[in-house]
């Protein structure tokens, strides 16, 4: 067809403009209609249609699980019988319609009478009222008339009440007409609902999981006023805040729109992201501690909470496979402007300081525990501001006294190289390292080290030692094996050389709170041990070592022990003599720091040798920070040396200083460099003496690292709001008051306390096998210090603290002994506090019964019958002490003594104690007598074999003796 | 709802108790019956295991008990009750083994025992001192005893239970849940009384006899592993295949 040619002039070719117009058009509506389905086709909906199926496939095998468990023979039976009944009902339609009709027409009567006695009853109100009121005003006579019209009125509720009593029981009869026609139906339905009533459930949900048009239509793109199923789950988190630089605003999480089974134990075979939470008992699900409406997920995870693709939620990687996978298959990519990245799988602990930096013990985040004992117990916080730890005592020795305790010769050598003398010692090495190593160093090391002791051991103040009679080395073995001393010590049999306990934390373990003693006495005066062990705050007030109320003897016995364990290459080992003009050299070093250089050289001029000394190990004592761990004179007051790590874990990656290393840039990486070779940033760097790195190596290996790591990632400026932490209800705050003494003391060390801790229940148990006390370490349990769990619902508040303030014997066949500690008034009322706040129960504790006056004598009496060692009685005492007649058991089951009970124990639980000693401490040798409580079910007929009379009588007489 | 399922279980009994009446009842000592579920063995052409423990070099010699801290112990014996951690006869039969089917039994399943075991404590020891039982069957733990004795049972997958026991002729019943091989129990008013007591889900178990012997019989044809465990010796294991009707003949040596 030839093509029109348009009359007219036009100023532009209309046809090709026309054309243009419909390229245009067709661009926009493409556009728009591709805008359309970008904003519909989100990522998360494809997450959400997958977890549909899966959920379908999870709920479909349950569904067949459920079927399998559910009894199908019985099922089939029933509905047998239930169908026969309907069988039955459908020959007798007849008369079951009839009766049906005839309740319905009852109950229409039914109704009717009622409401007509209603009616009446509220016409009687109104009569009585006017009756009364007219009698008040009218008198008896006065009120004739409407006592009359209340009396017509209560005849008529008579009559209607009448009428409905009669109906009612006419219906009544006929539903049981009727109800015995349809029982056995009725009975089969009810019971075959009740069977499958699981089953209706799971194929209800299943109907709900289908992808029919209705669920196209409601999901389509435009049909959001239709309730899509695929949609954005969130949470909005008000007590927990997202940092605008100048305001905040409630935390958004929107992670649950694909982690779509993180809440349901049903999805943990699953892949991500619907993969269950694997710690659902402590977090997430509702029932949890932390439940997801609460707490949302990017509290803990990082990233970011409120984005809805894999890519812009900054997602990390745990591993270098992780990371390519992800890149390839997830578009995954760095977002370096995002400060909070999620937390790898390895670091995710970190986030637990948030809320629980107040927790002494974290057993559900083991790695992260760790890492903090271990910064506290290698006193990081000695040089670095760390907030947690700030009250913390110094980890070392005071060396105030040192000149008492050990020779400069032993102590050189020990600054040179702590580890040659102690492998396991907290103490860090300060020279030969990464960074003064070579030739010019090694003289200087020696320089160095040489001053600090002469300043140490010139500073030193005199104490006074009693002198050490002469002991039996093997008595002094026996007694450091079994008082106690291997509760936080490690020695001869039972240490690291050994390889006792090989599984025992070098830094955290409880065996390790004290120095290990080995090689010992080629380290201190056998005068001054004496001194020590006899009273060890006489040298040394702020130390934690208790008193173990040693005889002169035992302390004699116990230094001639320790003393015979020497370390021969440190007990040979001199102080050097060291380069004198290199001394001077390095003094004038630190001189010219303070003056000018010609002040400097005249000022070293003016010093002598000794001078020399002093004034460098002064300076250099300051240069090393030594006062961050131990206590010496002239540095009272001195400050921290570090840099603070109170908020180190949000410092910004661009302030850490990588030196010429040639590492990843985040500070994990930097951190681990850090305490693998503290000084090796300084690497290829030329940098004058005062100049260089100064932070001394641990010698850590890859596992402490990692969890100290953990920790110091942990310290972030992220603060959050009272109500997102703990409550700090009372209980709460006495628990941690409590434990951070226990952990000061090392209570653990020796004690189960919390079911955790107890190290020196083993040592004693191997002893007593060795000693041939028993036969198997099992049995040699008994003779180690006893579990504290419920010690607080067992003891009286007050006996506590005296036992505390002045320990008693409970059980008198022990040889290791609770020893006098150093507590503070503070620190005994809240260790006493604490044990009451654990089991939750009073304190101060107030009884009414705490004296045998309180009871009954003859209830007493009773219970002195029942307990007594004959036969049809409990024979209490064939285990327990009573003053101090021996059980006749053998000693691995004595028992504690009862005459203590009435100033020691609880009535009430030894109530409880009696009723269920496996209940309160799972394998105790306490057997439990009664299994019931029910009448006769006792032991004693005097009190009728009631067991509750029969644990009453007991209780009295426990608390009776001794009085 | 709970009820209500019990309660159609229960009306289930006495079927089930008619499909498995025909048939007879095996193993004496805990006789399986036969479940609605495929999953009972097939007992039409059983056969056995049986033979003997022996132990092979010097058995240690047997000690005295020193029962003199309870006076009521020290007279219930007119001679000393002896006692060894190895228990043989002349011939090196080895007495208290647990014999047991430990593998081959994975696809059946079998109802709880209906008769009771018991374990005695009388003249302050444990009578049997080794005990084999099943799963859901009722142990009977009497004290024969005119002294108290506790019983102190610390099991790893069963629960614990330490219970004292003051008057003769009291008894407790215990039933276990879990399998298990050598739970101990004691007394810890006489630290010489202890005991073993063995669970299984099964009814293929024997204890030996004084001369080392023991017997499992009524087990289905097939490959099956048995396992000895003694006290103080640990465990050993041999497979075994029994045949239709056939008793297999097996022994198990310990070393000491
Ligand atoms: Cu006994």
């Amino acid at each position: 067809m030839a093509k029109k040619k348009r009359k007219g002039v036009f100023a532009h070719d209309i046809d090709r403009l026309n054309m243009w117009f419909a390229i245009i058009a067709i661009a926009a509506f493409t556009s728009v209609l591709w805008m359309i389905w970008d904003d519909y086709a989100r990522p998360w909906k494809a997450y959400q249609r997958q977890f549909q199926v899966v959920q379908n496939e999870v709920t479909q095998q349950q569904l067949a699980d459920e079927q399998a468990r559910v009894d199908q023979q019985a099922l089939s039976q029933l509905r047998q019988q239930r169908d026969a009944a309907e069988q039955t009902l459908s020959g007798q339609s007849e008369q079951i319609g009839g009766l049906e009709d005839e309740i319905a027409a009852k109950q229409t009567r039914l109704d009717l009478a009622d409401q007509n006695f209603r009616f009446s009853r509220s016409v009687f109100d109104t009569r009585r009222w006017e009756f009364e009121e007219a009698r008040k005003h009218h008198g008896e006579e006065g009120a004739a008339a409407e006592r009359e019209a209340l009396d017509l009125a209560d005849a008529e509720v008579e009559q209607y009440r009448l009428e409905l009593e009669a109906l009612t029981l006419e219906r009544d009869a006929l539903q049981t007409q009727l109800s015995a026609l349809t029982d056995a139906r009725d009975a089969a339905t009810s019971e075959i609902t009740g069977m499958t009533r699981e089953i209706d459930r799971l194929q209800d949900r299943l109907d709900g999981l289908r992808f029919d048009w209705v669920y196209y239509l409601r999901n389509g793109p435009f049909m959001d006023g239709l309730n899509p199923s695929e949609r954005i789950n969130q949470v909005v988190l008000d007590d927990i805040r997202m940092d605008l630089n100048f305001t905040d605003a409630p935390q958004v999480d929107r992670c649950q729109s694909c982690h779509l089974g993180m809440a349901s134990a049903d999805y943990e075979n699953y892949d991500q992201p619907f993969t269950s939470h694997p710690r659902l008992d402590l977090f997430v699900a509702d029932t949890s501690i932390h439940p997801a409406g609460d707490f949302g997920c990017s509290v803990c995870h990082g990233g970011k909470g409120h984005a809805t693709t894999f890519y812009s939620s900054v997602h990390t990687p745990d591993n270098e496979s992780e990371e390519e996978r992800w890149t390839h298959d997830l578009g995954w990519g760095e977002i370096h402007l995002w400060e909070w990245p999620m937390r790898t799988s390895g670091d995710i602990e970190a986030s637990c300081v948030k809320c629980h930096m107040e927790d002494p013990w974290l057993p559900e985040s083991p790695k992260l525990e760790y890492g903090l004992e271990l910064v506290e117990n290698l006193g990081c916080s000695g040089c670095h501001q760390i907030d947690r730890f700030d009250d913390d005592r110094k980890r070392g020795p005071d060396l105030t006294r040192i000149g008492a305790k050990t020779g400069a010769d032993w102590a050189y050598n020990w600054v040179m190289d702590p580890k040659s003398f102690r492998p396991e010692t907290s103490m860090p090495q300060f020279f030969n390292l990464a960074n003064t190593s070579d030739a010019y160093w090694t003289g200087r090391n020696q320089v160095e080290a040489e001053a600090i002791v002469s300043y140490l051991f010139a500073s030193s103040s005199d104490v006074e030692l009693d002198s050490a009679p002469n002991g039996d080395i093997a008595r002094g073995e026996n007694l450091v094996e079994s008082v106690g001393c291997l509760g936080c010590h490690m020695v001869g049999d039972y240490s690291p050389a050994t390889e006792y306990d090989p599984n025992t934390a070098r830094f955290s373990g409880y065996r390790h709170h004290g120095p290990d003693l080995d090689g010992v006495g080629s380290k201190v005066s056998a005068d001054w041990l004496y001194t020590w062990v006899k009273d060890p705050q006489h040298y040394w007030a702020e130390t934690v070592m208790p008193d173990l109320r040693l005889t002169d003897g035992e302390a004699a016995d116990i230094t001639a022990y320790l003393m015979s364990l020497t370390h021969d290459t440190f007990a040979a080992a001199t102080m050097p003599t060291v380069d004198a003009s290199l001394r001077s050299d390095v003094a004038l070093e630190y001189l010219q720091q303070q003056m000018p250089t010609q002040a400097a050289a005249d000022q070293l001029a003016a010093m002598d040798e000794d001078a020399t000394k002093l004034y460098l190990g002064e300076r250099l004592i300051a240069r090393y920070g030594c006062s961050g761990c131990h206590v010496v004179p002239g540095f009272e007051d001195a400050g921290r040396i570090g840099t603070s790590l109170s908020e180190w874990g949000s410092k910004a990656v661009a302030r850490l200083d990588f030196g010429l290393l040639d590492l990843p840039h985040d500070r994990r990486t930097f951190l681990e460099q850090k305490l693998r070779s503290p000084r090796s940033y300084d690497d290829g760097r030329e940098r004058n003496p005062q100049e260089l790195l100064r932070m001394p190596d641990f010698d850590l290996t890859a596992e402490e690292i990692d969890a100290i790591a953990v920790a110091i990632l942990g310290f972030t400026d992220q603060e959050m709001r009272p109500a997102a932490k703990p409550a700090e209800t009372p209980r709460r705050l006495a628990v941690l008051e409590g434990q951070a003494i226990a952990d000061k003391f090392n209570c653990r060390g020796c004690h189960l306390l919390e079911d955790n801790g107890g190290a020196i229940r083993t040592v004693i148990a191997d002893e007593m096998v060795e000693r041939g006390v028993v036969n198997n370490a099992t049995a040699g349990l008994a003779f180690g210090p006893p579990n504290l769990r419920s010690q607080g619902a067992r003891v009286q508040p007050a006996w506590l603290y005296d036992f505390f303030t002045e320990p008693s014997t409970v059980r008198p066949w022990l040889d290791v002994r609770m020893p006098t500690f150093p507590f503070t008034d503070h620190e005994l009322n809240a260790l006493t506090a604490y044990f009451a706040a654990l089991d939750e129960v009073p304190y101060p504790f107030e009884s009414s019964f705490t004296t045998a006056h309180s009871y009954p004598a003859d209830l007493v009496s009773e219970g002195r019958e029942l307990a007594a060692d004959q036969s049809g009685s409990l024979q209490c005492f064939s285990c327990h002490f009573r003053g101090t007649q021996e059980p006749r058991v053998p000693p691995s089951q004595w028992a504690p003594d009862l005459a203590l009970a009435a100033s020691r124990l609880r009535p009430e639980w030894i109530d409880g104690w009696i009723k269920d000693p496996q209940g309160l401490q799972p394998g105790t040798s306490m057997p439990q007598f009664y299994t019931s409580l029910e009448a006769g079910r006792g032991f004693w007929g005097p009190l009728n074999n009631d067991p509750q009379a029969e644990i009453d009588a007991l209780v009295a007489y426990i608390m009776s003796l001794g009085n | 709802m709970h009820l209500r399922k019990i309660a159609a279980l229960a009306l289930l009994v006495p079927f089930a108790a008619a499909c498995g009446g025909g048939e007879d009842a095996p193993a004496a000592a805990a006789p399986a019956t036969a479940e609605p579920a495929a999953t009972a063995p097939d007992l039409s052409n059983a056969g056995g295991v049986a033979g003997a423990v022996m132990f092979a070099g010097e058995a240690p010699g047997a000690e005295a008990i020193q029962m003199a801290a309870d006076p009521f112990c020290q007279t219930a014996h007119s001679d000393a009750v002896m006692s060894a951690p190895v228990m043989t006869d002349a011939a090196g039969g080895l007495m208290n083994v647990v014999v047991h089917v430990s593998s081959g039994l994975e696809n059946y399943s079998f109802d709880a025992a209906t008769d009771q075991a018991i374990l005695d404590q009388s003249g302050c020891v444990y009578d049997p001192h080794v005990l084999a039982m099943q799963t859901g069957q009722t142990v009977i733990i009497r004290n024969s005893d005119d002294t108290l004795h506790n019983v102190n049972v610390q099991p790893s997958s069963n629960p614990a239970f330490n219970q004292g026991q003051p008057l003769a002729g009291m008894e407790i019943e215990k039933i276990f849940d879990s399998a298990e091989v050598g739970i101990p129990a004691r007394c810890d008013v006489h630290p010489w009384m202890g005991a073993f007591i063995s669970v299984f889900d099964h009814p293929y178990f024997s204890v030996s006899a004084t001369d080392g012997a023991f017997s499992i019989a009524q087990l289905p044809p097939g490959d099956y592993v048995l396992e000895a465990w003694h006290e103080t010796l640990g465990t050993m294991t041999q497979s075994v295949t029994v045949a239709p009707n056939e008793t297999a003949s097996v022994s198990f040596e310990f070393g000491s």
